[in-house]
This record gives structure tokens, C-alpha cells and sequence, in this order.
């Protein structure tokens, strides 16, 4: 492990990684500043310029931009009552009672100190546990991946509170136009219309910006901006009293978010929320909050942040994203030459322990930029979403054409912003057609191979221990999904 | 239009496309798939729960809201943005984006857009003579 850990720091250390991480984790905290523009449709704009640069310059990259805005969202929270990012609403809650009681700094410190504890705490855990799933995951053959593919499509539809028919129905089409391009096995080229451009299947940068970016765009442009400046005197230091409630409500944060990071679809709002509700149920303060509890911005911001590192372990033990910004990481390993799955660890240990000291030297850039920056932060949000969307199409564009100079991509950014924004009007979920479709090609060539294995005999879908796992979970979650339905009929 | 029936058109049509087209690749068998047997068979499904959503649409009256001049009009804009670049060269059709898409705000303000265009044009030029060569300005 010090070996390991050791040879992390050789990569993330390295000045090249260390200017790309400080610059990536200071965007990340803008992004996560500025109302209308997440996490997700940051990482599809950023994608592109990551592709000359190693694959783990890249991820480091991402990720910092990931972690980053969770940081972030914070700060407009705690000040401006105005979320930067949807999982820090439950930050605004106590967040910006205390600031307006005057004790902004304390909140501020709060929320830094909370996201930097549940930051450094969950990269062990991944430490340990990522590497230890990895050895379950060598168990796994092409129909625990289906089964596990399958499981993944149906959680995320879950627990992103959508109905599971319309997800599994969208992440299926999503898997339609993942599988356009040629085929591995016979190389017969499918639904390519006879274009040489979608030979190798649609650019995954120009779907991704198309679903998220432009359909961010689309949403915001007709809402009003709402600027509201903080001109109060923020005091940085908190108090003793104010570190000992910070600490055991962080550790709450921390393993209600680490745990609910875990599971597909779980997602750091989700997080957010139920740390939250835990720590105003058990917290010796419980009846502050609402009032100004520091508890009340130290749980969810422990949480979201712990969320946001935990949803690594699947990714990078199993090759399973569970959320959209997951997802686009998935994409863009696979755009760099690596299949995320169990061999990751083992064949790319820089990749994985240059990921995970970068988090920790990360989480120490954020704490550092976060206090002496505040002011700056707050000044950025002064800019008018009028000035700030052309520029972030623009960017869309270029991005997407830097990555294979064709135009044509640019077309197809606009073809996918129309079926983001129908998905948008119809409730229909983005993020399970962007699974589907990151993991369309995967979903196939294993259920292919099962079947080739099996002679066509569909039992060996059920013939493992950990198939038959897998479809036990399946039926729970569609007999959760039925409940849900018969309930709300009711 | 109810919500579920615009699902289940939806997702029916692009079931239906799909299906077709995979009918023109070799099927194969079960133990040995063409190229067309696992796309077809997740357009059927698809299709059946496009079905199932249109007939939901006799009990559900939610119906489809939200605005739809300025999403359409947008993506016409990145779309001729594209053909613009592709015949006129990328520094055009950006201009051209910047402007319309800002154009579409009811805070248009013509000075800071044209301010946007000169800082983007000249920034598309310092990329292209030291870090991009290629870039079709």
C-alpha cells in the first residue's frame, strides 16, 4: 500500500499534475459557484481538452473539476441563499441563517473543513475497498456483466426517483445509439446512414454536450438573473466551540454520503439531503437547526462531498458509473485506450494511485483556495448568464470539433440538444440514456458472449451465485418500483 | 398533448427506426448473433413500452409543458453555426453563434456582444498561429 501510495504521489506531485489539478479544482469551485452551469455539462465542455494530455492527467483533470464544484456550491449557498449546484440546498438551510447572523466565516469554515475531512476519509476508503471489490469483480463473467449492466440501469432509473419502465426504456434507446458504428464481431457497419463519420459510432463529447450542456442553456436562458451581492464583513475564523460540532457532524456526513456514493444512482443530492435529516434527528444541537446549526452545513457538506469520491469505487472496481458525471468519466477512460473494470488497479496502477493522491492534494488546493478566495468567488457570480452562455456554446463547439476537426460534430451537438430537451418537456431521464449509451457497447458484446457460451441456453444467467445475487436484486427493484406505483395511485 | 402518449410516440418511433434498419443486417441465431438480433430485440421492447405509454395516456391528463421558440430556435442556430463553419470557416460560424444566441435574450446588449466576438475571434487567432495550425479559421 506505502509503495503504491507512494507511486501516486510521483504522479500527482509531478508539477505538470499539480498546475493541471490547482487550475482544475479552481474551476470546479466556479462552476460549482455559478447557478446554471453543473457539474455534468462542465465535464462534457472540459472533455475535449483533456485528450491530449494523458490519460491520468486527464481523469485527474475531470475529477478535480468534479469535486471541485461540490466545493463551491457552498459558498453562494452560505451567502447568497442561492445554490450553485442542487446538492448544496441543504447547505442554504442554516448555511445562510448563520451568515446572515453575522457568523458567515464560521459557516464558511464549516463547509470547507466538513467536505475537506469527508474528502480525505473517503480516498482511503477507496484505497481499500477499491482494490479489494476488484478481486470480487474477477468472479465476474459476461453474464454477471450483463446482469450487473442491467441492475445498474435499473437502480439508477430508481433512485433518481424516476419510473423504471421510462428509465429502462430510455437507457435502452441510449444503449441503441451507443451500438451505431461498426460491429466488433462480423464488422458489418450499423445505422451508420453510409456516413464516414459514424463509422467508429457518435462521438461520446458530442452527445454529452448536447444532452447536458445545451439543455442546461435551453433551461436557463428564459429564467430570470438573479444577482445578489454579499457586501457583509466575513470573518474566517471559527470558534473552538464551533470546530467541536463540526467534526462528529462531519464524520456523520461523511459515511451517511461515502455510503450512499456507493450505490448506483445514489447520487450526492440524495446524500446531501439524508445527511441532513440524520444529523437533525440525532445531533445534541437538533434544535438549532433550521436556526443557524454549524452541524446543519457540516453533515450535507460532508456528505456531498464523500458522495461525489465515492462513486469512484464502482467506476474504477467494477466499470460501473453510477451517475451521470460517473458516466462521462467512464467515457472518457474508454476515449483514452482504458476499459474501467477490475484490471484497472492492476494494469493501470498509476491511473488509480495518481487519482487518489490527487484527491488528497486536491482537497488540501480547495481548503487553501477556498478562504483567501472567497471574495473573488463571490464577484464571479456578478457576471450575467446573457455574457456567460454564448460562451459556454461557443466552447461547446470548439471543444467538439478540436477532438476529430470535423464540423459535422457540431451538427450532431445540436441533434442531441433537441432529444435532451424533449427528454426535458417528456420528464424523461438524461442520465440513464448517457448510461446506456457509455455502456451500449459493453451491454452487448456481453450478452453476445454470454449466449455464444451457453449455446443460446439463456439459464446461464442464473447459474452463478453471483448471477442469481444480482437477479434477486433485479426482482427487488422492480417489486419496489411496483409498490411505489400502486402507492402513489392511492 | 398528454405527457404519456408524447413518450410513448417517442419512443415507439425511434423503436420503430431502429427495428427497421436492424432487419437489413443478418440476424443469426441465439448461441450465435448477427449484427441485427440485439438491436432488434431492444427495439421491440422498446416499442412494446412505447405502447404501454400510449395506452397509459387514457389514464394519466398530465400533459406537455414548456417553452419551445427559443430551445428550436437555438439548436437552428448551432445547427446553421455548423454549416456556416463548414463552408465559411469556424471563425464565422462562431460569430454567428455568439451573435444569434445572444441575440435570443431579452437582455441583449449589442456593445458587450460585439466586445464578446472581438475577444473570441482574436483569442480563435492566437490559437490558431501558436497552438493549433490546422484550426479552418
Amino acid at each position: 500500500m506505502i509503495d503504491n501510495l507512494l507511486l501516486g504521489f510521483s504522479i500527482a506531485a509531478s508539477f505538470e499534475n499539480l498546475v493541471y489539478l490547482t487550475a482544475s479544482v479552481f474551476l470546479g469551485t466556479l462552476i460549482g459557484i455559478l447557478p446554471g452551469l453543473g457539474p455534468a455539462a462542465a465535464i462534457a465542455i472540459f472533455l475535449p481538452l483533456t485528450f491530449n494530455l494523458g490519460p491520468v492527467t486527464g481523469i485527474i483533470i475531470l475529477a478535480g473539476l468534479y469535486y471541485g464544484s461540490q466545493y463551491g456550491g457552498s459558498t453562494t449557498s452560505i451567502l447568497l441563499n442561492t445554490p450553485g449546484e442542487s446538492s448544496s440546498v441543504m447547505t442554504c438551510i442554516d448555511g445562510n441563517k448563520m451568515a446572515k447572523d453575522g457568523r458567515a466565516g464560521a459557516a464558511l469554515f464549516a463547509a470547507a473543513f466538513s467536505s475537506f475531512i469527508a474528502g480525505i476519509i473517503m480516498v482511503c476508503v477507496i484505497a481499500v475497498v477499491s482494490p479489494a471489490l476488484s478481486g470480487i469483480a474477477f468472479k465476474f463473467g459476461p453474464a454477471e456483466y450483463t446482469l450487473l449492466m442491467l441492475f445498474g440501469f435499473m437502480s439508477v432509473t430508481l433512485l433518481t426517483g424516476d419510473n423504471l419502465l421510462k428509465g429502462l426504456s430510455i437507457a435502452l434507446l441510449g444503449t441503441l445509439f451507443g451500438i451505431i458504428g461498426t460491429d466488433i464481431n462480423s464488422g458489418i457497419e450499423r445505422f451508420t446512414f453510409d456516413s464516414i463519420d459514424l463509422i467508429n459510432g457518435i462521438p461520446f463529447v458530442a452527445v454529452a454536450v448536447g444532452i447536458f450542456a445545451v439543455t442546461e442553456i435551453i433551461k436557463n436562458i428564459t429564467e430570470e438573473d438573479q444577482v445578489t451581492q454579499y457586501t457583509e464583513n466575513i470573518n474566517l475564523f471559527p470558534s473552538k466551540e464551533d470546530i467541536k460540532r463540526v467534526i462528529p457532524a462531519a464524520l456523520r456526513g461523511t459515511a451517511v454520503g461515502g455510503f450512499l456514493g456507493l450505490l448506483p444512482g445514489g447520487g450526492i443530492t440524495v446524500s446531501s439531503y439524508a445527511a441532513y435529516a440524520l444529523d437533525k434527528k440525532i445531533s445534541k444541537n437538533r434544535k438549532e437547526f433550521g436556526n443557524g446549526a454549524i452541524e446543519g452545513v457540516a453533515a450535507p457538506e460532508a456528505a456531498n462531498n464523500a458522495s461525489a469520491q465515492s462513486g469512484f469505487i464502482p467506476l474504477i472496481s467494477l466499470g460501473l458509473p453510477e451517475n451521470a458525471v460517473m458516466s462521462l468519466m467512464l467515457g472518457a477512460l474508454i476515449i483514452h485506450g482504458i476499459v474501467p473494470g477490475p484490471m484497472v488497479i492492476q494494469n493501470h496502477p498509476d491511473l488509480f494511485w495518481g487519482l487518489l493522491v490527487s484527491m488528497i492534494l486536491g482537497n488540501f488546493i480547495l481548503l487553501i483556495l477556498n478562504f483567501p478566495l472567497v471574495r473573488i468567488w463571490i464577484y464571479f457570480l456578478k457576471i450575467p448568464y446573457y455574457i456567460l452562455y454564448p460562451i459556454i456554446l461557443t466552447a461547446c463547439c470548439l471543444g467538439v470539433y478540436s477532438i476529430s476537426n470535423n464540423v459535422n460534430d457540431i451538427l450532431l451537438i445540436a441533434l442531441f440538444g433537441a432529444i435532451g430537451y424533449v427528454f426535458l418537456i417528456l420528464d424523461l431521464s438524461p442520465v440513464t440514456f448517457i448510461l446506456g449509451f457509455v455502456l451500449g457497447d459493453m451491454f452487448e458484446d456481453n450478452f453476445r458472449r454470454s449466449l455464444a457460451i451457453s449455446d443460446g441456453d439463456f439459464s446461464i444467467f442464473y447459474k452463478s451465485d453471483i448471477a442469481i445475487t444480482l437477479l434477486v436484486l433485479i426482482a427487488l427493484l422492480i417489486s419496489t418500483s411496483i409498490f411505489n406505483v400502486n402507492k402513489q395511485d392511492k | 398533448m398528454n405527457k404519456n402518449l408524447a413518450t410513448g410516440i417517442f419512443l415507439s418511433l425511434f423503436g420503430l427506426l431502429f427495428a427497421s434498419m436492424s432487419l437489413t443486417y443478418p440476424l443469426g441465431s441465439i448461441a450465435n448473433m448477427g449484427p441485427g438480433l440485439f438491436p432488434l430485440g431492444v427495439s421491440l421492447i422498446i416499442i412494446c413500452s412505447g405502447l404501454i405509454f400510449c395506452l397509459l395516456s387514457l389514464k394519466n391528463n398530465d400533459v406537455v409543458k414548456g417553452f419551445f421558440k427559443i430551445p428550436f430556435t437555438l439548436l437552428l442556430i448551432i445547427l446553421s453555426s455548423g454549416i456556416i463553419s463548414n463552408y465559411l470557416g469556424l471563425l464565422t460560424g462562431i460569430n454567428f453563434l455568439i451573435l444569434s444566441s445572444s441575440m435570443l435574450h431579452r437582455k441583449f446588449n449589442i456593445a458587450l456582444t460585439l466586445i464578446l466576438i472581438l475577444t473570441v475571434s482574436m483569442l480563435m487567432l492566437v490559437l490558431k498561429q501558436f497552438i493549433v495550425p490546422t484550426l479552418p479559421l
